[in-house]
């Protein structure tokens, strides 16, 4: 049977005084953010704190200086995302192109690519958004329609996107598209592109989501020229490409820190006291967070170390999401004699948030059942 | 691991492998014990001069795993707990199988005739209470914490019904029976009952692995409708929550032995016990759930596993015991709250 790896990461020595220093910074900034927009993690978009955290040093750490970058360890980098997201940062403008972007152009881009793009996504300036589901085509990635054929010096792109978050307020996407017609492999024939979303032919349109929030849209490819250099690693390789990149995007403390907002406001809000049966929901949700916590550090020390342990990284986004969701309901269950149950409470007002915006936390970045599915993979029962 | 892990790791996986109880076979204490011992395997944390490994939690921990894992009906990780409890006592090491266990209502008094102490208590659902030569418990005795080594033999057997895996647990009485030996020990009961969870822990983790086993070979063997039940979906997402369970206990009692070996590590413990607690309802349903009829039976070893996953859950500290506790923890943190606390833990640990 497969073995899973999850061996304990011990912290590089000096990471106290990295995150004391991330620490005083967010205290600054962060002062004056509401506690339900704390809530918003990952999702809270602020292009202003992303630049102030780019001028720190903060994003795109580990590319190399030549970009912008400061060659720091993913560790390092690590222990900055989970200090920005336990304290509610905004971080969601620079996320994705600190989180994988960056990292894709630093792998697979031509040194002129990586220069005209990479210093301007470690400076803050430069978002990035991820186009790979489309209207027919979620979970069923390799079943996507939007196509680029090959013309002089370039490639045109035909066709649409959906549910890209940020598409109306990054400058660039990197997108999934066929480059050959779908045959009997269907893995075969799919390229990433890195487009400019103010190319002609491209439109936008942001779309609510049932709390009137805009943080995702579609994005239509009508004729897009694409020079020749934009075409992102090997042609026919989009989906390998696009799977290493998901070891990246699944582990992260992003896949159990959604919440962890409204814990830290009941904890507040408790101010040490409480009956027993908060007591042990207290208890309860700290074993989950702190095993989830080892668990993604462990993954973290492994791509460290240079291997991909993708399997164990669907394991965490799954318990992780699972978690995640979960939490707001054990707060809502346990409101009562020591949870107090003031509508105007910040408590309150983050619980709301969160019990609303918590179903999407086990559909992006790939549903619960597709990833239970790729475990029964390496189960060998599929 | 390390290469001295991985040599520990195959001598236990096979040895304890061969020492499983076949059905019907009762229990070779005596040679099966000879076995383990001259291989040293009780001797984790004895130092090298004395004929020890010198090992950490860590490796230990891989001892408790695959105990778990083969289902072993002895001792081994009791007695390993208790010998390190008596090494940190500077207690002197009693021969035999040793457990651990605490005490309901005792009393630690001089011996009348001057000569050591004496110890009266209740000891409930000892672990192997008869089978062990020597029991290490803990009493406080003006207001001071004392490890102590008591014979088995002076117990009082007041009944206590084997677990559900029929392994013996013991209600012992001792009446102003004299201590074998007995050390100050701030924090004894503490100590006992913590490094006792991480064992239960590590054993969890192992009969996690073993049922997870078992299913995936079952339902890649079994057929109805015309096909292997693992190529059902239904099948397949299920025993992926199975193999989820299995590695974050994994992954919660690995990180417990290393803080364990790192010092403080009240929180790491509490933690990761309770998630192994809560792991074993939904583990133990979805393992019987997908072998169907045959996995109920007393011919099929599933509920060798099973079984002490059940039993194991409320030794040591159930889920409400180390919930509170935890919660307790982290209602206690003062200075930048929860978050702070447990980077702090492993921060604190790198610069180890
Ligand atoms: C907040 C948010 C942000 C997002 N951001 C992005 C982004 O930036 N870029 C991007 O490309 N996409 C993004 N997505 C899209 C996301 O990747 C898809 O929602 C996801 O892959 C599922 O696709 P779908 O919504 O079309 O659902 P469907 O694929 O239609 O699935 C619906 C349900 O059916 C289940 N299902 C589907 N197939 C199977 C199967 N074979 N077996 C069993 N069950 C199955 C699914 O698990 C799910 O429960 C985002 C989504 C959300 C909610």
């Amino acid at each position: 049977m497969q073995n899973f790896n999850f061996t304990p990461l011990k912290m590089p020595p000096d990471v106290a005084s990295l995150r004391r220093a991330v620490r005083s910074f967010l205290d600054t900034e962060l002062a004056e953010l509401k506690a339900v927009d704390k809530a918003q993690s990952w999702a809270g978009y602020s292009a202003d704190f992303s630049r102030k955290l780019a001028s720190k040093g903060w994003v795109g750490m580990t590319w190399p200086k030549a970009l912008g970058g400061s060659e720091a360890s993913a560790l390092h980098r690590y222990v900055v995302i989970e200090e920005l997201l336990a304290a509610g940062a905004p971080v969601a403008a620079h996320w994705i192109a600190d989180r994988q972007s960056g990292t894709l152009l630093v792998r697979y881009a031509s040194e002129a690519v990586q220069q005209r793009f990479v210093p301007a996504m470690a400076r803050g300036e430069m978002f990035f958004c991820i186009g790979m589901s489309e209207p027919n085509s979620g979970s069923d990635l390799a079943s996507i329609k939007t196509k680029a054929h090959r013309v002089d010096g370039g490639w045109v792109i035909n066709g649409s996107k959906l549910w890209t978050t940020n598409a109306h307020r990054s400058q660039i996407m990197i997108a999934l598209v066929r480059t050959t017609a779908q045959g009997q492999a269907r893995h075969a024939g799919l390229s990433q592109f890195i487009i400019d979303l103010s190319s002609e032919g491209v439109k936008i349109n942001s779309i609510a989501d049932h709390l009137g929030a805009r943080h995702f849209g579609e994005i239509f490819f009508d004729n897009v020229f694409v020079s020749d250099d934009m075409l992102l690693g090997a042609e026919g390789d989009g989906w390998n490409q696009v799977n290493s990149e998901l070891a990246l995007e699944r582990s992260g403390p992003e896949r159990y820190l959604s919440s962890y907002r409204l814990f830290a406001e009941l904890l507040e809000s408790l101010d040490g006291e409480c009956d027993d049966a908060t007591t042990q929901t207290i208890g309860e949700i700290s074993a989950d967070l702190w095993t989830l916590r080892q668990m993604s550090m462990s993954i973290a020390g492994q791509l460290a170390e240079g291997s991909e342990p993708s399997l164990e990284a669907s394991m965490v986004k799954d318990l992780g999401a699972c978690f995640e969701q979960n939490l707001p309901h054990s707060v809502q269950a346990g409101i009562g004699a020591s949870i107090p149950s003031d509508r105007d409470s910040d408590l309150s007002e983050t619980l709301s948030y969160l019990l609303m915006a918590s179903p999407a936390f086990s559909l992006r970045g790939g549903t619960r059942e597709i990833l239970r599915g790729i475990i029964a993979r390496g189960l060998g029962l599929k | 691991m390390t290469q001295q892990q991985q040599l520990l790791e195959e001598t236990v996986s096979g040895l304890f492998a061969e020492m499983v109880v076949p059905m019907g076979r009762e229990l070779d204490i005596d040679s099966d014990w000879k076995t383990l011992t001259q291989l040293g395997i009780d001797n984790i944390f004895v130092g090298e001069d004395e004929g020890g490994f010198a090992g950490s939690w860590q490796d230990a921990r891989i001892v408790f795993y695959h105990a778990g894992r083969n289902a072993l009906a002895l001792p081994i990780c009791e007695t390993i707990v208790a010998k390190k409890l008596l090494l940190d006592a500077n207690i002197e090491l009693p021969k035999g199988p040793l457990t651990i266990a605490t005490a309901i209502g005792s009393r630690l008094e001089p011996c009348a005739d001057g000569d050591g102490y004496a110890f009266s208590g209740s000891l409930k659902a000892v672990a192997w209470g008869r089978i062990s030569s020597a029991i290490v418990t803990a009493c406080r005795h003006h207001d001071k914490d004392y490890l102590l080594v008591l014979s088995s033999a002076d117990g009082v057997s007041s009944g206590g019904r084997a677990n559900e895996a029929g392994e013996p647990r013991d209600n012992l009485d001792f009446n102003s029976a004299k201590v074998l030996a007995v050390s100050q020990f701030d924090g004894a009961e503490q100590a006992l009952w913590g490094k006792a969870a991480l064992m239960r822990t590590a054993q969890i983790s192992g009969a996690l692995d073993a049922a997870l086993e078992m299913s995936v070979t079952h339902v890649k063997g079994r057929e109805q409708f015309g096909r292997p039940l693992a190529k059902f979906q239904a099948i397949q997402q299920q025993l992926a929550m199975l193999a989820e369970e299995c590695a974050a206990v994994n992954c919660a009692a690995q990180a417990a032995a290393l803080a364990e070996d790192l010092g403080n590590s009240r929180f790491e413990i509490a933690a990761a016990k309770l998630r192994a607690n809560r792991s074993v309802g939904s583990a133990t349903s979805i393992a019987h759930q997908v072998h169907g009829a045959i996995g109920v039976t007393g011919e099929y070893n599933l509920h060798r596993f099973t079984q002490r996953l059940w039993a194991w859950r409320s030794e040591f500290g159930n889920d409400r015991f180390w919930a509170e506790n935890l919660g307790r923890q982290v209602l206690a943190v003062k200075d930048g709250g929860l978050w702070a606390h447990i980077t702090a833990l492993s921060d604190n640990h790198a610069q180890q």
